[in-house]
């Protein structure tokens, strides 16, 4: 099973799904729940990347507010984490990163990460994907 | 009628005011509310909520799994549930095969002291969301289904 996952991945070409088109907006959709669900608001996703190869998309994404302002996180359960946000390296630590599988026609999310630093997310070693779908340089 | 005449308008009021805040509460704790229930095996609820569940654990797998059913709990727009996932035959996954495998032979080699997967044993919450059920948390480990 892993060898054939293996194979498939090597011959499918990792792609960024056009802004505002359907497998866009499921791609969205399918992580969208989980972090209204964490944040407790509705939430608008800002796509820092997108990438899908097969059956396999990896996004990042920074949640705002509906209004485009700055979640409030004092009232979630990330209160603690009093972040430093004017360096760079915490600012990162919003970024929601996931991965997310296609099966029968829906995108389900396999993996997440948030307040993680991007260096400590190595999906692209254990899931049989290439290392281009993270677009790691 | 005329117990409502001989109320003062204020007495009105603050009645008006409590039952509208009753309805708040009983909107905001709706899923408190609702009664608790374990949806039937082979029901189409139990499935969908199932599938959410199976895509994530085949995915670290590697395989196709069968899910051994410790809990479903629904309560109105929310789900619990927890699940041991094994081979399609019933055996034990191999996490060797799984996306786990490098962790499990840093464990094995003593790197590490123990790991807790999903592949042991997989505890969820699930919210539904426009018709569809999402997976909100999940914790893995060999005891999240005793809890």
């Amino acid at each position: 099973m892993l060898g054939f996952q293996t194979t498939l991945a090597a011959d499918i070409k990792v792609v960024k799904p056009v802004a505002g088109s359907l497998v866009y907006k499921k791609l969205l959709n399918a992580i969208r729940p989980r972090i209204e669900y964490e944040l407790k608001t509705t939430v608008r996703l800002t796509v820092k990347k997108m990438n899908m190869q097969g059956n396999w998309a990896y996004l990042e994404v920074l949640p705002l507010q509906i209004d485009g302002h700055a979640i409030d996180y004092s009232k979630t359960k990330f209160k603690d984490a009093n972040l430093d946000l004017s360096d760079p390296n915490q600012a990162e630590m919003l970024i929601n990163y996931a991965l997310l599988k296609l099966v029968d026609g829906r995108w389900y999310e396999v993996r997440q990460e948030s307040f993680q630093i991007l260096a400590n997310i190595n999906w692209g070693e254990y899931f049989p994907v290439k290392y281009e779908l993270f677009n790691y340089e | 009628m005329s117990n409502l005449r001989s109320m003062s308008y204020k007495a009105l009021a603050m009645r008006a005011a409590a039952s509208l805040g009753f309805l708040t509460y009983l909107s905001l704790n709706a899923n408190a509310l609702m009664p608790m229930s374990s949806p039937p095996v082979g029901s189409k609820l139990r499935q969908e909520i199932l599938d959410v569940v199976r895509v994530r654990l085949e995915a670290e797998a590697q395989v196709k799994v069968k899910l051994v059913v410790k809990k479903v709990l629904v309560f109105g727009s929310v789900a619990h549930v927890c699940v041991v996932p094994v081979n399609i035959d019933g055996s034990s996954l191999d996490m060797k095969k799984s996306i786990l495998a490098g962790v499990y032979q840093d464990m094995i080699d003593g790197e590490i002291d123990g790991i807790e997967t999903g592949l042991e044993g997989s505890a969820s919450k699930l919210v539904k969301s426009n018709g569809r059920w999402f997976e909100v948390e999940w914790n893995g480990g060999r005891s999240v289904c005793d809890k």
